[in-house]
């Protein structure tokens, strides 16, 4: 690390000097690579170092055998010394092979390392056109030429060290955000968990069993949830919610807005105020499953373990206050906002089931339709803390029914609703809670309606084949309607059986809708205030799909579980782990290094319109108070996509402006001007 | 339209393709040329790659630039739709591309001397593909209309 810091400083310092040599006349050195025979064995490059060394500036032109071994690179930096050159040109492979090899080597010599250019005459002419030899020669030489015109613009970039805020910031404390929570704690950050509801865990506390293994998931967590509540890095914020963001990578203002809970933090958990409140509503938490009072707790052992008054539903008789044994009601606490300083911020929002009620054949939350719901309301009927102690009974009546059916792909691959995705996790609850429900009434038929089958990865179809051993019946195809029987009044789901092509009218007792992950409500305006980007399904989107997964678009802000897009619970687990890794990485380090190939915008030309705010993805450039774009050094990704839009060319991207581009443009494309 | 009364045959509209500027984003695009050069795919000579930081960095006054200098046509390879890595300028840039091809049909041109394509870096064919199209919708478009330097 110290070695390190030295050379950043050296670097620091050296480039005061090449920025003093700037207004000195350009002295280019072009280096022609043999490659053993990779190059020369197609491309004449003696003649193309002598091309080279007729064009301006060029001051040494020279070929050597592999100018990525020692004596190769020593030529380079020999020139630099020893003729004074201050901008190379090396034409052998790819930038990503050994462009870094020569950059590295000019600044060991004191050039800024950006003055160098590479020039790819073998992946992009030698190997390609072997068969035409002169035509790949005249092609180096346009090459190598529109490298020595690149070069000759070429400006230093500085390096620049920001330093960074040793917090995070994590929203959300499912199960996403508490792993990277606790996660981030473990490797000394100080973390800020906001939570929007009054107690954390999220979807996974709610469940009966995990697949594949049948795993009671409160068992799996609590390490979790208690660690998280017990650590002493982490500060949990429980109703609370984002009210602004500022910054960017690094460095990011936070004001939190805290609801208050109405009950202090000396309450014993005791539970004489709900005995006592006179207001009973269904308890959300269980999705209407069980119910609660106006102060409660959402589940026996959530956490935090205060109580919570719903100020809404609240007749305020004061019961509760007179009944605490510790004075632990108060009605008079106010809402507070809170402004923390973070470093990076992890967005782990979660999902939340789709609403069935959009899907009108199936009257979902219709009255005389009680018995149709979707699975997460089963699971809560499932778990062990049910009001209906852990049976699966007709919420109409209370009998346990005689034949359940589930409908798969309820509100995912639908493209009526608007979702062509595929959830991923709908089949392997389905058939987890068909197995738990064929295995408590081995009398009971249950159906299975699906388009396909997905149950991808380790013990999954094991699943799969032992819920059809156990006599699961699957039956191929999506349900057109729910219809309720005239004269029974029992529902009737319609189906074709699309593999032996029969239409079917299935009896169901019980119709369980394996709902799609959508995203969570209030989505959009966390979005926004966090200045990201959304998929068109309204997830958040990730930077690369496959080589960042959790970084957002923007720098610093990463994503955490089901947010990025619908995950079961071990890909949440370890995305939030990844998530984790990398928001942490530049706050344990204290710094970032930031190259600074940012636009510069000439105010002279500029003529406020706002294009490139626009267009700018990571919105790196904002509108200040004159009205006037300023570009945002740290978020900037350097893409360049503000300059074509410039209606004037004001903003340009250092290394890359419209003039540079031009003078290569010239060598490749024929040179000479077609209209005079 | 635009041709000598002379026969136009496959030579000479080869000969008459001299340079194609391709700009190539920094990631999927000189990526897959990159993965092309490795597996030895070859292609038409007159391809000359120019490596930009994305596609969407490429605007109306970088292709005229490469026309005006004697270019017989331009292309921008940018990476996937929806796998930008620096978002949408892939996307971005093919609006611009389609706005320029309505541009070139209505000063009388043929709409094919500006393309856009996508390519994946792990597979050279996809780049070595595109390069072969851009051939082939310049070859049809010279033998119909002429090349854009006859037209000037």
């Amino acid at each position: 690390m110290a070695a390190k810091d030295n050379k950043i400083k050296e670097t620091e310092e050296v480039e005061g000097v090449a920025i003093a040599e700037d207004s000195e006349e350009p002295r280019i050195g072009v280096f022609v690579c043999h490659c053993g025979h990779n190059i020369a064995g197609t491309v004449d490059v003696a003649e193309v170092a002598k091309y080279a060394k007729t064009l301006p500036n060029v001051i040494k032109a020279e070929h050597y055998m592999f100018m990525c071994s020692k004596p190769g690179v020593q030529m380079v930096k020999d020139s630099i010394k020893e003729l004074g050159v201050n901008r190379t040109v090396v034409a052998s492979c790819s930038k990503n092979q050994h462009g870094k090899t020569f950059a590295r080597a000019i600044e060991e010599v004191g050039l800024n390392k950006h003055r160098h250019q590479q020039v790819n005459v073998r992946e992009y002419d030698s190997w390609v056109h072997q068969k035409e030899k002169e035509k790949a020669t005249q092609k180096a030489m346009r090459l190598v030429e529109a490298g020595v015109n690149r070069a000759r613009k070429l400006e230093d970039v500085e390096t620049r060290r920001i330093p960074t805020t040793k917090a995070a910031l994590v929203i959300g404390a499912g199960i996403a955000g508490l792993r990277s929570a606790f996660d981030m704690a473990e490797l000394g950050i100080p973390v800020y968990l906001v939570e929007k509801e009054s107690t954390i865990g999220g979807h996974m506390t709610r469940l009966n069993k995990t697949f594949p293994t049948l795993e009671c998931p409160q068992c799996s967590i609590s390490p979790l949830t208690n660690g998280v509540a017990n650590h002493n890095l982490i500060e949990l914020y429980t109703n609370a919610q984002i009210k602004n963001i500022e910054g960017s990578l690094g460095n990011f203002e936070v004001e939190i807005e805290i609801k208050p809970r109405y009950v202090k933090d000396n309450c014993t958990s005791c539970g004489d105020c709900a005995a006592n409140c006179p207001v009973e509503l269904p308890n959300e938490w269980d999705m209407g499953m069980s119910m609660r009072n106006a102060i409660y707790k959402a589940y026996p052992q959530a956490i935090p373990a205060t109580y919570v008054r719903d100020k809404k539903d609240c007749i305020e008789c004061n019961t509760c206050i007179n009944v605490c044994p510790v004075q632990a009601v108060d009605f008079s606490m106010q809402p507070e906002t809170k402004t923390v300083k973070v470093g990076s911020i992890i967005v782990a929002v979660g999902y939340d089931e789709y609403n069935p009620a959009e899907i009108e054949p199936y009257h979902y939350g219709q009255e005389g339709y009680e018995d149709v719901i979707t699975q997460l309301k089963l699971e809560r009927m499932l778990s062990p803390t049910s009001l209906t102690n852990s049976e699966v009974l007709r919420p109409s009546d209370g009998k346990i029914p005689k034949n359940v059916v589930m409908i798969q792909c309820v509100g995912s691959r639908n493209d009526q609703v608007g979702n062509q995705y595929c959830t991923g996790v709908c089949c392997k609850f389905a058939i987890k809670n068909a197995r738990i429900i064929k295995e408590m009434y081995p009398d009971t038929v249950v159906s299975i309606c699906y388009i396909d089958i997905r149950t991808p990865g380790l013990n999954f179809e094991e699943l799969y084949k032992s819920a059809q051993e156990i006599g699961v019946r699957f039956i191929r195809g999506r349900p057109s309607e729910i219809i309720k029987d005239p004269i029974s009044g029992e529902l009737r789901v319609i189906v074709e059986d699309t593999l032996s092509q029969t239409p079917l009218k299935l009896k169901a007792d019980l119709v369980v809708l394996s709902a799609a992950m959508v995203p969570p409500e209030g989505i959009g305006p966390l979005g926004s205030k966090l200045q990201i980007l959304r998929s068109k399904e309204g997830f958040l989107k990730e930077f690369h799909i496959k080589m960042n997964p959790t970084l957002s678009s923007k720098g610093g802000i990463f994503l955490a579980g089901a947010i990025q897009g619908p995950k079961d619970i071990s890909e949440t687990v370890a995305h939030a782990g990844n998530a984790a890794a990398l928001a942490a990485a530049p706050l344990v380090k204290g710094y970032i290094e930031r190259e600074m190939l940012i636009p510069s915008i000439d105010y002279d030309l500029c003529v406020n319109c706002g294009l490139c705010k626009t267009v700018c993805a990571p919105a790196a450039i904002d509108i200040d108070e004159n009205g006037v774009p300023v570009v945002n050094e740290i978020a900037c990704k350097s893409c360049g996509m503000c300059m074509p839009v410039c209606p004037t060319g004001a903003i340009q991207l250092i290394n890359f402006s419209d003039d540079q581009l031009l003078d290569e443009i010239i060598a490749v494309s024929g040179g000479g001007a077609v209209c005079e | 339209m635009r041709m000598s009364e002379c026969e136009i045959t496959d030579e000479l509209i080869k000969e008459k393709i001299q340079d194609v500027v391709v700009f190539m984003c920094n990631e999927c695009g000189q990526g897959s040329a990159n993965t092309a050069g490795v597996a030895r795919i070859g292609y038409d000579p007159s391809i000359r790659i120019i490596r930009v930081q994305c596609t969407g960095q490429i605007g109306p006054i970088q292709i005229m630039d490469a026309l005006n200098n004697g270019a017989d046509a331009v292309a921008c390879v940018g990476c996937c739709l929806g796998a930008c890595h620096f978002f949408n300028g892939n996307v971005l840039s093919m609006h611009r591309i389609k706005l320029m091809k309505k541009l070139f049909k209505e000063l009388g041109y043929s709409d094919q001397f500006v393309n856009q394509y996508t390519s994946r870096a792990a597979e050279g064919e996809t780049a070595v593909g595109d390069f072969e199209d851009i051939i082939e919708r310049l070859s049809t478009a010279i033998k119909d209309e002429g090349t854009i330097k006859d037209g000037c």
